[in-house]
């Protein structure tokens, strides 16, 4: 286990680069995100610990990043401003490349598309919608996609079908959405409380997790969503972020505002709790999986400290 | 736990320090700028993801067009139903 230090900083995502399996980016904020600037963290794991390779201070907490899937030195934040940042990791100039502003209330949400031939990014917002970009062509929204009835929290492209992608919110409703059409194709009550995670499976494209302030997460099969195919119990506090597995079709892990971060297999209905991760002393909010690297899990947390399983 | 009650304190004296639009101690006030510049060029290649197996190519291709059908045969009587409970259930607001 390896860890990385940010003091007078708060954690709130973190994702490792899909070019460079040793290169993580992390998102923090100033005073728990709620005043002052933000710090956006490029650092390298080597073989005896993590180094800083690059730091970039924004006016405004950060709250997600999403490495791009077509060039391995762009990067993308959502900040409190309610504007997203391009980042350079190679560029010796401060500051981002380009700042797009159309958002009225803090991002909360960033995802570059994995489908090959898309350049999109989707961003969600406090301000109830998620919008579409493409970087390649210039400053302004593609799309702007209305519907939820509260924040949103989580806006993740379907590694599976181009053009889809699924929104948590605090209105309780997990929404999949067509980029093409513009319209919210499902809308679905996954929890009687504020949503604040979901994650797609990779392995089967009609399957989605959600992670909720009610402590649980829920599997959903989107072909009927009348119930969940599986809800995990275990954490004590809200569910803060949950990623499916790239290598196995039923892992999934999740970070709590519990302080912990477990990892579980659906499949496994007995006992699907497989690992619970106690090494935090405050919210755990940013958690990835390595592309390349199985079973490696990196966390960020509130504690001013990340952790690299 | 302490660590908690530290946390709740010093998120309490902040709440009240921004509400009553008072300085925080410590905070930094930036002014940074986009740089406008053009993205440094990229020197590798994709990497497929470990889902995007050969085999996975096929069944995925036969998914995609089948995809929109789970879209399509969600039944405007489901529909329905979902909004009515999303709106009932959890009032206005």
């Amino acid at each position: 286990m390896k860890t990385f230090k940010f003091p007078a900083r708060h954690g709130y995502a973190v994702e490792i680069s899909p070019f460079i399996p040793t290169r993580l980016a992390c998102a923090t904020s100033q005073y728990y995100g709620i005043a002052g600037c933000g710090t956006l963290l490029v650092l390298e794991q080597t073989e005896t610990g993590i180094s800083l390779v690059k730091s970039f201070d924004w006016n405004d907490g950060l709250f997600d990043v999403t490495w791009s899937e077509s060039n391995e030195h762009i990067l993308v934040t959502g900040g409190g401003d309610g504007s997203l940042q391009v980042w350079d990791t190679a560029n010796p100039q401060p500051g981002p490349l380009q700042v797009l502003k159309e958002h009225t209330q803090e991002v909360y949400s960033v995802d570059w598309s994995l489908t090959r031939e898309e350049n999109l990014v989707v961003s969600g917002s406090w301000d109830r919608t998620a919008k579409v970009w493409d970087l390649s062509r210039g400053g302004l929204s593609l799309c702007t996609l209305q519907g939820h009835e509260g924040v949103i929290y989580s806006t993740l492209w379907s590694p599976h079908i181009p053009g889809c992608f699924a929104s948590a919110s605090g209105d309780g409703t997990l929404r999949v959405w067509d980029v093409k059409t513009g319209r919210c194709r499902l809308a679905i009550p996954a929890h009687k409380a504020e949503i604040l995670s979901c994650d797609w499976c990779k392995y089967d494209q009609n399957v989605i997790v959600t992670g909720a302030v009610d402590c649980s997460l829920c599997v959903w099969d989107l072909r009927n969503v009348r119930q969940p195919l599986s809800r995990l119990l275990g954490h004590s506090y809200a569910i803060r972020r949950v990623k499916f597995s790239p290598f196995n079709q039923t892992v999934l892990a999740s970070c709590s505002y519990d302080f912990t971060v477990r990892l579980w297999d659906y499949s496994r209905t007995e006992q699907p709790l497989m690992e619970t991760l106690e090494h935090h002393s405050e919210f755990v909010c940013g958690l990835d999986f390595n592309l390349q690297i199985p079973n490696q899990v990196v966390d960020c947390s509130w504690d001013e400290t990340g952790l690299v399983t | 736990c302490m660590c908690k009650f530290i946390l709740q304190c010093s998120l309490t004296q902040l709440f009240r320090l921004v509400q009553a639009g008072e300085e925080v101690p410590g905070l930094s006030k930036l002014d940074i700028k986009p740089n406008s510049q053009t993205p440094t060029p990229s020197q590798m290649e994709r990497r497929p993801k470990p889902w995007e197996n050969s085999k996975t190519h096929i069944t995925l291709e036969f998914l995609v067009c089948s995809s929109s059908a789970w879209w399509q045969c969600l039944c405007p009587r489901d529909l329905c139903w979902w909004s009515f409970r999303s709106s009932g259930m959890w009032g206005a607001g």
